[in-house]
């Protein structure tokens, strides 16, 4: 049994009604029935727990009122996030070891006990829609927003608009607060400086079909989130023949597919690949241990349409257990303190216009400001991925 | 053993059931009523056969999910030709290089002279103690571009490792099959270590009493009767090809079970996975009903074969002795050494040893975790098994039953996963989300040899046995307890450790169904590997997983007579 020592006793409540066939109904049918039935539901799967029953009544009558004002929700959330308690379960896209510096000093600063369910964004995103609101997470923590983006069309995320998302550009966040983007990533082009000839360094992404660079390109699988969000970007761009045509045109040129952008950095740091498309924050602690690698940031010549900078997404899941731990951890990932891991172990850069990495930055990594990029409208993204996983999951799944 | 449970029916049973079960037949012919008979008293035991199944049906419903059309479309996206092309490739080259190392091995060992035979003999289950997927890792640090022999050849020449040439032989199919084949190689020698033992020596004295050469005995006798261990144990590691997910996953090897596990971690539909994941299970049930055809007939019953590991003729290897001292050398240090050293070496990398040991420290709750679910997984498949398999010996049916639960095996655990996860949140909302999904899984995976382990432990005991028992005036369990026990017992205890040992080093499906922040060892060596790197971590946590596995097959070795493997003796605990 998964434990969450200490759960709030007043989320738990008397089972009012149990359907036996509920699993089938829900599955099958539409969004807005499962939110009138969540709170049965959700206590049905505690079946084996013990029941508390004073808050029953009340719990029951707030369903409706939920998504507006979730109940728990602590008084006010102030920039400076203060002591929780508790515990709290997040979903996250981002790998784990990424993730454990965030989170330690997540649970170091509020006392809650953060517990990981790492798995792929479209998995995660995948799961959340079976889950139906019923879930065990509290928070998603995801690598592609635009599945963030699917899932707030659905329902399925407690919006929630932290005070520190104010000076998020509109751009990285939904209006409602669904999800709101916490840290940005550009895509670019990380390569061994022992392999690469200066004069040969390609100055776009486009150019790696090229002949010469044969067998030379890794990129990571769909399985990555950024994968599938910088593929939907470039339909976007360029529309969806040309990016399948480019794809199999890398592939054609002996594009290896590995399973992530770990393995992609390790491959281009072990010389095993010269050139990898990866996100930058790949790269920096590969320079940082002296490997021979560079970064290219591609397509930033007058004419070219820049690289593609992404935010990490974090929102709070419908039906969320621990809403006052959730909001907290929302809160913190917007903090200043809660983006030190991030920007000084990973580079990865604020979101907000004019503030940089400062000291932190690796040579090389540049700030948000100074990178040229598309404009992202995450609603369109959203709908073009899904046409995304099926063009390329068959063909970018990984492996010879 | 279903006629025989037709031919003991007593005639008043029958005449009961007669008129219930068929009222209209009075002419019927009485094996029919038999048949009947024997069907509804198989219902229990059928029943139990539903854990395995219903992640099956679950699996089918999930396709079901899209049309036909588009499952078809899906299927022809995702190359499904070349796809079981280079996959039957993959598993034919695992199944022979595994029947190379093996097959030798065992014979080596039980019928030469080889110098050191016992310890060889000793080892051979050994490596059975090290996941594949372990094997992978190691082998990926040891001969990736970058890795250890390009920095240590780097080295020699004086000069950075980017400017040697190396080419990097190991990722891909045949990687893959080099590195499957070398850890399922156990399989291989186990059971033909076992069938050496069990062929009764008088088959090959007479052979020779009529004047065959040692080689003519081996080829026209021993070879021969070696014929279904072989099969079996080929087979076996056919199998394992086709549904392992670890090793062809660390390897790059594109199979069906990692791109099954894309379309999961894609967010691609359920259903297109599904169909995929059908398409293999279905390969792999012809593959297992092939296999109960082939061996369909081989059944031990013979005195000899169940009272005592015999040692059969030896045959001298003369000069020969060092060519095979040689092989055993380096098939054990493939399998064996060079991945425990390497893995050490490796994990000594992490720090000085207070680094390490708080390493280690860390990985406490990930271990309990494995020894919690994999303990209450074997349990569980034992009990199944167990249940099954002595009602199929007294012949009480569970035939189809057994059948039900071969096809657990046939279901990998990539897909197993994919299945179990929606199946519990749509069905089982309790089980959602909680560790005992792991247990269920490894039942659903290990319960098939679990069972096989407890046939071939009760086949031993001939029936009559049984039955004498009973004539002398003892119920069915006085006779389970006094006579299947104790000639049994040794064969059970062995297939439990069997299972557990597979559930403790399960992968794919653990990955997929873990509960958040419920990891075991397994899962921890993935996240070191692939979202690292081949890390120190991962090496450490590898020795630590190895050593877990190998103890409770060491304990077992040693408290036995040595040199006998567990699976490959029948002889009573003593």
């Amino acid at each position: 049994m998964r434990r969450r020592p200490g759960r709030d006793a007043r989320r738990r409540h008397r089972r009012e009604s149990d359907p036996h066939d509920r699993g089938r109904r829900d599955r099958r049918h539409d969004d807005r029935r499962a939110h009138h039935r969540r709170d049965d539901r959700r206590d049905g799967r505690r079946g084996h727990r013990p029941r508390a029953t004073g808050t029953a009544t009340a719990r029951a009558t707030s369903t409706a009122t939920r998504a507006a004002a979730p109940a728990g929700a602590p008084a006010a959330a102030a920039s400076p996030v203060g002591r929780v308690g508790g515990n709290l379960v997040i979903y996250s896209a981002r790998k784990e070891e990424l993730m454990k510096p965030l989170v330690e000093a997540f649970e170091r600063q509020t006392g809650v006990k953060v517990t990981l369910k790492s798995g792929g964004a479209g998995e995660l995103a995948q799961l959340i829609e079976r889950e139906r609101g019923n879930t065990l997470g509290d928070v998603l923590f995801t690598t592609d927003a635009a599945s963030a983006e699917a899932l707030r069309q659905k329902g399925l995320l407690e919006p929630y608009v932290s005070p520190n998302a104010a000076k998020i550009p509109a751009e990285f966040k939904a209006a409602d607060g669904a999800w709101t983007g916490t840290i940005g990533r550009s895509r670019n082009i990380m390569y061994n400086t022992n392999l690469a000839k200066p004069e040969e360094l390609p100055k776009s992404v486009y150019e790696l079909t090229d002949p010469k660079y044969r067998g030379k390109v890794a990129m990571a699988s769909i399985r990555e989130g950024s994968v599938k969000l910088w593929l939907a970007s470039m339909i976007q761009e360029r529309g969806e023949d040309f990016t399948v045509k480019y794809i199999n045109d890398l592939k054609a040129n002996g594009l290896k597919v590995l399973a992530n952008h770990t393995e992609v950095a390790n491959a281009v740091s072990r010389g095993e690949v010269t050139y990898g498309l990866v996100n930058h924050y790949y790269y920096v602690p590969a320079k940082r241990e002296g490997q021979p690698v560079g970064l290219i940031y591609p397509d930033q010549g007058p004419n070219e349409g820049g690289t593609l900078v992404v935010p990490l997404a974090v929102s709070i899941l419908k039906g969320a257990k621990n809403q006052a731990q959730a909001r907290a951890f929302v809160d913190f990932a917007l903090s200043q303190e809660g983006q030190l891991p991030l920007t000084t172990q990973e580079n990865e850069f604020p979101l907000t216009p004019g503030v940089g990495l400062g000291e932190a930055a690796a040579p090389g990594v540049k700030p948000i400001d100074e990178i040229k990029r598309p404009t992202t409208d995450y609603a369109k993204l959203a709908d073009i991925e899904k046409r995304v996983v099926d063009l390329f999951t068959p063909i970018l799944g990984g492996g010879q | 053993m279903e006629t025989r449970a037709a031919d003991t029916e007593s005639p008043a049973k029958v005449r009961e059931a007669g008129p219930r079960g068929a009222p209209r037949s009075i002419h019927a012919p009485r094996p029919t009523l038999h048949a009947l008979r024997s069907t509804l008293l198989a219902l229990p035991t059928l029943l139990l056969a539903a854990p395995v199944v219903l992640p099956l049906l679950y699996l089918i419903a999930l396709a079901g999910e899209a049309s036909a059309t588009e499952l078809w479309r899906g299927l022809q996206r995702a190359q499904i030709g070349p796809l079981i092309a280079r996959m039957a490739l993959l598993a034919t080259a695992t199944t022979l290089w595994a029947v190379a190392v093996g097959a030798p091995w065992a014979w080596l060992v039980a019928r030469t002279d080889v110098p050191g035979r016992r310890i060889f003999r000793w080892l051979g289950p050994l490596p059975l103690a090290i996941p594949p997927y372990v094997g992978a890792l190691v082998y990926i640090m040891l001969l990736s571009k970058g890795g250890l022999l390009h920095q240590a050849l780097a080295g020699l020449l004086g000069r950075p490792a980017t400017q040697v040439p190396f080419a990097a032989p190991i990722f891909g199919p045949w990687g893959a099959a080099f590195v499957l084949g070398l850890f399922t190689a156990p399989y291989v020698f186990l059971n033909v270590y076992g069938a050496l033992t069990r062929i009764d020596p008088a088959l090959e004295d007479a052979a020779r009493g009529l004047g065959h050469a040692p080689a003519q005995v081996f080829r026209r006798v021993t070879l021969p009767l070696l014929r279904p261990a072989l099969l079996a144990g080929g087979l076996l590691v056919f199998v394992y090809a086709w549904v392992d997910f670890g090793v062809v996953s660390l390897l790059r090897a594109r199979t069906f079970t990692t791109v099954v596990y894309t379309y999961l971690l894609a967010g691609s539909s359920l259903a297109a996975a599904a169909g995929l994941s059908l398409v293999l299970v279905a390969i792999v049930l012809g593959v297992l009903v092939l296999q109960g055809r082939a061996l369909g007939g081989a059944r031990y019953a013979g005195s000899s074969a169940r009272t005592r590991a015999v040692a059969g003729a030896v045959t001298p290897l003369g000069r020969w002795r060092w060519v095979a001292l040689a092989y055993l050398t380096l098939v054990t240090g493939l399998t064996l050494a060079l991945p425990l050293g390497l893995l050490l070496f490796q994990a000594l990398k992490i720090g000085p040893p207070h680094a390490i040991g708080a390493f280690l420290l860390e990985q406490w709750p990930f271990l309990w975790n494995s020894l919690r679910v994999a303990f209450a997984g074997s349990t569980l498949a034992l009990i199944l098994a167990g249940i099954i398999g002595w009602q199929g010996w007294r012949g009480r049916g569970g035939r189809l039953a057994g059948a039900l639960l071969q096809t657990g095996y046939a279901v990998p655990g990539t897909v197993l996963g994919l299945s179990l996860v929606p199946l519990a949140l749509d069905f089982f909302p309790p089980l959602y989300g909680t560790p005992l999904l792991l247990p269920l899984a490894y039942l659903v995976l290990f319960a098939a040899p679990t069972l096989q382990g407890v046939r071939a432990a009760l086949a031993q005991v001939p029936p009559q046995m049984e039955e004498a028992v009973r004539a002398l005036g003892h119920g069915p369990v006085a006779a389970a307890f006094r006579v299947v026990g104790p000639l049994a017992w040794s064969g059970i205890a062995g297939t439990w450790l069997l299972s557990f040992v597979l559930a403790l080093r399960e992968l794919a499906a653990t990955i997929i169904l873990r509960p958040p922040g419920f990891d075991t060892l397994p899962v921890r060596i993935w996240t070191y590997t692939l979202d690292v790197g081949p890390d120190p971590r991962a090496a450490a946590i590898a020795l630590l997983l190895v050593v877990l596995v190998g103890l409770p097959w060491l304990i077992l070795l040693l408290v036995r007579q040595p040199g006998v493997a567990p699976d490959a003796r029948g002889e009573g605990a003593g």
